[in-house]
């Protein structure tokens, strides 16, 4: 059986020269990446610094050193941490309601497509809604604390996962549907094995864009009303034109998006390994 | 634990007809057949002939509105879930690795020890070294393989193949037929196995049945007398093989022509 051995060879080769150029190629060209990143980061805080002053009034864009010392202050006098706590308790309590019922209800109607066609006109309808326009109304339900915050980006993040769960049911391929059925396996299996993980691709995806919406649902709900949380901090701070604690706010907004879409990259990562 | 030994197939005026576009087509018109236990039967005909339809039927994922199929004693009714079905698609799971995807039926009928069973199979089909790769990092061939794996690590008593290898290049056909041979000699189970290459066919199976074009019934049926145990790489040589061939092929080729002509 040559065909086999010829197979072999191609799968696991060994570490041979070729092999060790290619991975010092790779890292040369992480390492320069890495690099010109760290050069257009400096280069622009030290235009802003430049530009602060001279080009731009102080007062509409403040300056780097500033706002550095602004969060500084904010760091040591608990202030950051009081009210960064309380976004990221909202974000991660709105992501996760949404993400639950949004799966749950995507799988559902992605099973019993009856059910989907039904209700296929009002999901498009409430779909289209901005869901920013029901704030208002959350805060009237739930009052000025979290739970109105938590309500707008549940909301938010439930339509993004409800709809890319249930475009990935659809998608499955009913070739793994009934080969699974044939070696025996019921209808929990098949979800187990073949629904769930076929769909996971598109929920992933879901997942990554829907967490800066929840975010943004969080914090526009803390702008319109609240007593605490970096929206509030933030939205205060405009009432008082004081741009720099609005930038220290936006950075930390910034910072915050960026580490929880790093940590779902490296989610996507292990969960989609399989895709050579 | 085996789910016993190999049982046979009574199809008994079975057809089949397909609603599209406000008409009906018949893709199947009455046909009987006697499967035996342990028998290997190869299903040729032209392109649309219902041979695959039927396959459905007999692994229960098409209703049977017309005839019945008895298998191993019981009417087929919904999933069929005493045979192992391979197609010409890959079904493996992209999502497992090797070695998960021959245990997951080991693991859905809850036989013992499925990582033994496994790795005997792997070894069984030459994959021993890639239990822990991803199929996306297989070759075409090697996918087969898993696929065989996966097939008969279960042990099925029946096993129903459609076109299994007609995505494989002519060589690497044979090294499978090779392997599929073997197994069947050593385990004897029921196969049906549909083909569009009646060479692979004649050098496979016990008996050939040629189905004609649409609607698909059944033309000729032919008992290949070679002798056992057949070498792939060394049947097509044999004389007999020669006189077989050419007697369907002379039943086969104007129902080609007709399908074509259509």
């Amino acid at each position: 059986m040559s065909g086999i051995a010829d197979e072999a060879a191609v799968v696991a080769g060994g570490r041979t020269r070729a092999v060790v150029a290619l991975e010092q190629a790779a890292r040369a060209h992480r390492v320069w990446v890495l690099v010109l990143r760290v050069l257009v980061g400096v280069g622009f805080v030290a235009l802003w610094y430049y530009a602060s002053g001279r080009w731009v009034d102080t007062l509409l864009i403040s300056r780097p050193d500033m706002v550095a010392q602004r969060l500084w202050k904010w760091t040591l006098d608990g202030t950051l941490w009081d009210n960064l706590s309380i976004t990221l308790w909202a974000t991660v309590l709105g992501f996760g309601i949404g993400c639950t019922v949004g799966f749950a209800l995507g799988l559902l109607f992605g099973r019993f497509t009856t059910l989907a066609e039904v209700f296929d006109p009002y999901i498009t309808a409430i779909y289209s809604i901005p869901k920013i326009a029901l704030a208002p109304l959350f805060i009237i339900w739930f009052g000025i604390g979290i739970e109105s915050k938590v309500a707008v980006s549940a909301a938010i993040v439930f339509f993004v996962i409800f709809l890319n769960t249930y475009s990935g049911v659809r998608e499955v391929n009913p070739l793994f549907v009934n080969s699974v059925r044939i070696m025996g396996g019921g209808e929990g299996a098949v979800l187990r094995h073949v629904i769930v993980p076929s769909a996971a691709a598109w929920v992933i995806t879901g997942l990554k864009v829907s967490v800066p919406y929840a975010l943004v649902g969080t914090v526009i709900g803390e702008f319109m009303s609240s007593n605490r949380g970096i929206g509030y901090l933030i939205s205060q701070a405009t009432g008082l034109f004081n741009t720099t604690s609005v930038y220290a706010g936006i950075i930390v907004l910034a910072v915050v998006g960026a580490l929880i879409n790093t940590g779902l990259q490296r989610l996507e990562g292990w969960v989609l390994r399989w895709r050579g | 634990m085996s789910q016993g030994g190999a049982k046979g197939i009574s199809i008994q005026g079975v057809g089949k007809a397909y609603v599209s576009r406000g008409a009906e087509r018949r893709a199947l018109e009455r046909v009987d057949l006697e499967i035996g236990a342990g028998e290997f039967v190869a299903f040729v005909g032209p392109s649309g002939c219902g041979k695959s339809t039927l396959m459905n039927m007999i692994a229960g994922l098409l209703p049977i509105a017309e005839g019945r199929i008895v298998h191993d004693g019981r009417a087929v009714q919904g999933v069929n879930r005493r045979v192992g079905y391979m197609t010409q698609a890959d079904a493996v799971l992209p999502w497992r690795t090797v070695r998960q995807n021959v245990e997951l039926p080991l693991r859905l009928h809850k036989l013992a020890d499925p990582a033994g069973r496994a790795t005997a199979m792997l070894a069984q089909v030459g994959l021993d070294g890639f239990a822990n790769a991803y199929p996306a990092e297989l070759s075409g061939g090697m996918r087969k393989r898993v696929a065989l794996a996966q097939l008969l690590a279960y042990e099925p008593g029946t096993l129903l193949m459609d076109e299994p290898f007609g995505a494989l290049d002519a060589q690497l056909k044979l090294v499978m037929q090779e392997q599929l041979l073997k197994i069947w000699a050593e385990r004897g189970q029921t196969v049906v196995f549909v083909t569009h290459d009646l060479a692979e066919a004649v050098t496979l199976a016990q008996r050939v049945v040629v189905f004609s074009g649409r609607p698909g019934r059944v033309k000729a049926i032919e008992t290949i007398e070679l002798p056992s145990p057949r070498d792939p790489f060394r049947t097509r040589f044999d004389p007999a093989f020669e006189a077989v061939y050419t007697r369907l092929w002379e039943a086969l080729a104007p129902e080609i022509r007709r399908e074509a002509a259509a």
